[in-house]
């Protein structure tokens, strides 16, 4: 046997000896990631300005409202007509448990978790005549797209 | 006893050490779900067709739909809203993601309760599983 594999033997924990290379690589960043939980939660569809650009103030009526966008979530008169609402929400939340490390030590490990939740929602005004043809629109756009982060402070 | 004896012992009681922490890899690590919630029941796109502009009253609307969950009034109508909602939920370890969607009814009356627009979308139609959070 040459040194060298008898030297990785020797640094190898006894119990991992004869495991091929390719799944403890897998299982290090498995392990490293073990602690860590990333989720996210998206309702409905992304609203495109694009769409709006063809709707025509005065001319577009419901139904090419209803084209370009879709049906609203939401519907409220106003003194000129009414509003229709869209609603578009994109939530990233991420938490990492530091306590996970002391299960490979303790029977019973504790729960040490930092976490952070990160939402952008999207809202979308569309303003109707009387007549019920498309008024105007205000689009509320998030500053940024939300962001995984575990740092809460 | 040689080197190479050791090592092979050692393997050995190794094999049976990896499986069962494989299996203790697997309950630390958790699994898999999919999951899905809806509230509500499709509307047939049918019976969104059947309603018939300045014939339908309300009474052909709710024997169709059955009671609106919401009436609205705006812009001289009154609004019947009908909701469903559709979640398909994903999880795999540490990574999942909820996507949720609505298809909206709305069925626009005259002052004499005649059906005067029909305004339907769907967006539970595109709506899929999925894992990975990251990205669109």
């Amino acid at each position: 046997m040459d040194n060298n594999r008898v030297n990785f033997l020797l640094l190898t924990p006894y119990f991992l000896r004869g495991v091929p290379a390719v799944v403890l690589v897998c299982l290090v960043p498995l392990l490293m990631l073990a602690g860590c939980d990333f989720r996210r939660v998206i309702v409905n569809h992304p609203i495109d300005p694009q769409a709006l650009e063809t709707l025509n103030p005065g001319k577009s009526s419901m139904q090419d409202v209803v084209q370009a966008l879709g049906a609203p979530d939401d519907i409220t008169a106003s003194p000129d007509g009414m509003v229709w609402r869209y609603r578009y929400g994109d939530a990233k939340t991420m938490r990492i448990n530091f306590g996970w490390v002391l299960r490979v030590f303790f029977p019973v490990a504790p729960s040490m978790n930092l976490g952070r939740g990160d939402d952008a929602p999207q809202v979308l005004h569309v303003a109707m005549n009387h007549d019920g043809t498309f008024a105007q629109y205000l689009l509320q756009q998030p500053l940024e797209p939300p962001q995984f982060s575990f740092w809460p402070f | 006893m040689s080197l190479d004896h050791q090592v092979d012992a050692h393997v050995s009681c190794g094999d049976w050490l990896i499986r069962w922490a494989m299996v203790g890899l697997l309950g630390v690590f958790g699994g898999c779900a999919m999951v899905r919630g809806e509230i509500g029941k499709p509307f047939p796109e049918d019976r969104i067709g059947e309603l018939q502009k300045g014939q339908s009253t309300r009474q052909d609307v709710a024997q169709r739909f059955g009671a609106p969950d919401e009436i609205v009034e705006a812009n001289g109508y009154e609004i019947f809203h009908y909701r469903r909602f559709d979640s398909k939920f994903g999880w795999l370890l540490f990574f999942s993601r909820l996507n949720v969607a609505s298809d909206n009814l709305w069925v626009f009356f005259n002052e004499q309760g005649i059906v005067q627009d029909v305004v339907f979308g769907n967006r539970t139609d595109a709506l899929v599983f999925q894992i990975w959070p990251f990205g669109e």
